[in-house]
């Protein structure tokens, strides 16, 4: 992840001064947007931030410029999408972040936070491959990583084709280039 | 729309509607035009037409995505079985269970919405007509009770109110599946076609046709044509498909003969000893919690299959001691719905450069093959059933389950998977004197009254024909060449088809059903009940047109009967 990367995150993710031990590293040298606009709800400060930086490992923004999981403030939708959860699974949820802390330990001895791209999809695909939980785990993110990335405006306006009026008639069978990207409305 | 308060309340009237949905919206626009001053009960809030607050708004308008809590989801437990009811953009149409409990012998899965237009709101709108083998199988069978009419008796007013809410589709001259007054069908895509095309060259008993909807194509009474939105559910700004708010309950209100009183649960309907009539109904109001009477020539139940029966019940009296028109010992009995949740589905490896616009609220159907005639006799089960369903070209959320991170995956979500085809059975249920609902006075809801205890499941009959549904649906996706085909089933308990019916049957004979042939209670001529509560049988197609046309033929009726003084 590139400086202007990591100041587009940290701006987005959190608004104000991060002060936690492990994300105060990787910022070193970063000017922080300020603004109070967001606090989580379920996760911690630092959960957020590592949470943001694992959700654009997954989806990041494109060289092209297509916006990521970052733009499309993906951890506010994991955050408060935490709320449909039973007691018991957001639990699980929020702990299991740490196990791609854990990972990131084991391999390069330093937290998630602060490995360079390559180094974070390691982590990334063990996780993928590791025991039940660490699977678990990846899964559950991914997926919300996703459906938050496709449910924000960013998602839905940019990266996929947003038409909350198709019109009359209905046309089952066009040409996909016409479209040339996913409709993004399901519902 | 208000109930009219100024000066002095009104409390007769010449005819009263209970309920506002799909047949009591009906009622009241037929029985308004005629000129009778009436008073239209509904028991929920006051919801008009375009106010609908969650119409256009998107994932990213409300919390989570859309995703209910999960600590208000603790309010919507039943509501929350069919899986797609309660969300951010819909849970304001369905009721809070913890409001209206309800006991369970066997798993009955009551999904309601109490608000002026019910259910008319959020119905799945496809439109079938009843054919002559269904009104005929009773008797032909020896199940249950003959329905005492024909097709050609309700023929006319399936014209009539087709032609008023306006229903688009396909003729495609079948006799278990009557053609109607359609407006233009909706397109089949790739798929569809594909797997028409094969149904047409693989069979000859049966055929695809695209979904019959209360959805316009085109303008129609003033309403808009569809826009494809595929947001129904939420209440349409365009009012393009049929709802009580969007077509009945404005004509009605045009007249300027309908009251409407919001807030007003019914309690029960009045009997005068000394004529054996109805001289009204008791209600009481959610927002004060006072009673109050109103009194008409004639009453309307429309309050929903089991709402209707819930207030016969409750309308007891030295006559009637265990509910109003009881004398057969019928009413609450007989429960039916559609048994569906079973089907099979596969994948396409064709039509990759192709592509769809716009989210068409409507499927395919495969109209009832089985039992049709002697060739289609089945040895396992009686009735039959039909497919709904369709095909979709797979998106992003064929993406979640898998694992593909980083630039593939953003790559991934601009490219669209698969095309997917899925049938998706719906069944016939028989009457069964033994699938019955009862009063419970012991368990009162949140305005003290009874509740309903249900005692019902699916028996032999519906289980074979289920098992029909599943094989039959794999075998037209394989031959159709689509692979991964996948035959499956899924929990099943009656009402979550939300196609509930058959509690106050119709009948020849006052001895063995609750209502004649006009919708009239046999022992009690001026109340009628024109709702699910009607039905002697359940036939395979959902059951909405049936239920408006029998009202229109039964107001035209009561007020024919009204004016020649034999009410």
């Amino acid at each position: 992840m590139n400086r202007r990367d990591v100041l587009k995150s940290s701006s987005l993710i959190l608004g104000y001064a991060i002060t936690g031990g492990t994300a105060v590293a990787v910022l070193n040298g970063c000017t922080v947007d300020k603004t109070p606009d967001w606090v989580p709800m379920n996760l911690s400060h630092e959960q957020a931030v590592l949470a943001e930086h694992l959700a654009e490992t997954i989806l990041p923004a494109s060289t092209s410029g297509k916006p990521g999981a970052t733009d499309a403030q993906v951890v506010r939708f994991i955050d408060a999408v935490l709320d449909s959860y039973a007691p018991e699974e957001k639990t699980a949820f929020i702990d299991n972040l740490s196990l791609f802390d854990s990972m990131a330990m084991k391999k390069y001895d330093t937290g998630y936070t602060q490995l360079d791209q390559d180094q974070r999809l390691e982590v990334m695909e063990d996780m993928m491959g590791g025991d039940p939980m660490q699977r678990k785990a990846f899964r559950d993110f991914r997926g919300n990583t996703i459906v938050g990335f496709c449910y924000s405006e960013v998602g839905a306006k940019q990266v996929l084709k947003f038409d909350p009026v198709p019109g009359h008639p209905y046309q089952g069978c066009i040409d996909f280039e016409d479209v040339g990207t996913i409709w993004s409305i399901t519902r | 729309m208000n109930f009219n308060s100024e000066g002095k309340e009104e409390i007769s009237y010449d005819a009263i509607v209970v309920g506002t949905g799909i047949s009591g919206g009906w009622a009241a626009k037929e029985l308004c035009e005629k000129g009778l001053k009436t008073l239209v009960l509904e028991r929920g809030r006051d919801v008009k037409h375009m106010d609908y607050p969650t119409a256009s708004l998107e994932a990213w308008d409300v919390p989570r995505g859309g995703r209910i809590s999960h600590e208000e989801a603790k309010d919507y437990k039943v509501q929350l079985r069919t899986g797609y009811t309660v969300d951010e953009f819909t849970k304001h149409w369905w009721v809070k269970d913890t409001d209206q409990p309800y006991e369970e012998v066997k798993p009955f899965d009551w999904i309601r919405g109490y608000h002026v237009g019910g259910r008319s709101l959020m119905w799945g709108r496809q439109s079938y007509r009843w054919a002559n083998i269904d009104f005929e199988a009773n008797a032909k069978e020896g199940i249950a009770i003959d329905w005492p009419i024909r097709y050609d008796d309700i023929a006319p007013w399936y014209d009539y109110v087709e032609s008023y809410i306006g229903v688009s589709g396909r003729a495609e001259g079948l006799s278990q599946l009557p053609d109607g007054k359609f407006l233009p069908p909706m397109q089949f895509n790739c798929v569809e076609q594909h797997v028409a095309d094969s149904i047409k060259s693989n069979y000859s008993d049966r055929i695809m046709t695209i979904g019959r909807t209360a959805n316009l194509t085109q303008e129609h009474k003033g309403r808009g044509t569809c826009q494809n939105r595929g947001r129904c559910i939420r209440g349409c700004p365009f009012g393009a498909y049929f709802s009580s708010q969007a077509s009945t309950l404005p004509a009605a209100y045009s007249t300027g003969n309908m009251t409407l009183r919001p807030n007003s649960i019914v309690t029960e309907v009045i009997l005068d000893d000394a004529n054996q009539k109805a001289k009204g109904v008791r209600i009481k109001d959610t927002e004060t919690g006072a009673s109050y009477e109103f009194f008409s020539k004639i009453v309307f139940l429309n309050a929903s299959c089991l709402g209707t029966t819930s207030i016969l019940m409750q309308s007891t009296s030295e006559r009637f001691p265990d509910g109003m028109g009881n004398d057969s010992g019928q009413l609450g009995h007989n429960l039916m719905d559609h048994h569906f949740q079973c089907g099979a589905s596969g994948r396409s490896d064709d039509y990759k450069d192709k592509y769809f616009k716009g989210r068409r609220p409507n499927g395919i159907y495969v109209p009832r093959f089985r039992n049709v005639d002697n060739t289609s006799k089945m040895k396992d089960f009686v009735r039959g059933y039909g497919y709904q369903g369709g095909g979709n070209r797979s998106n992003w959320q064929s993406l979640v389950g898998e694992s593909m991170i980083g630039s593939a995956l953003q790559e991934a979500l601009t490219t669209p998977g698969d095309w997917a085809f899925g049938f998706h059975g719906f069944g016939e249920i028989l009457p069964y004197y033994d699938n019955k609902v009862e009063l419970n006075r012991d368990v009162l809801d949140k305005w003290g009254m009874p509740t309903l205890t249900f005692d019902c499941e699916i028996k032999e009959n519906e289980r074979a024909m289920r098992e029909d549904m599943k094989t039959q649906a794999a075998e037209m996706c394989e031959r159709a060449g689509l692979r991964d085909v996948h035959p499956w089933e899924n929990r099943y308990a009656l009402g979550l088809g939300i196609h509930e019916m058959g509690t106050a049957r119709m009948g020849h004979d006052p001895k063995t059903s609750v209502l004649n042939k006009w919708n009239q209670i046999h022992a009690v001529k001026n109340v009628f009940v024109t709702d699910g509560a009607c039905m002697t049988s359940a036939a395979c197609v959902n059951p909405s047109l049936t239920y408006m046309a029998l009202t229109a033929r039964a107001a035209d009726y009561a007020v024919r009967a009204l004016n020649n003084n034999e009410i």
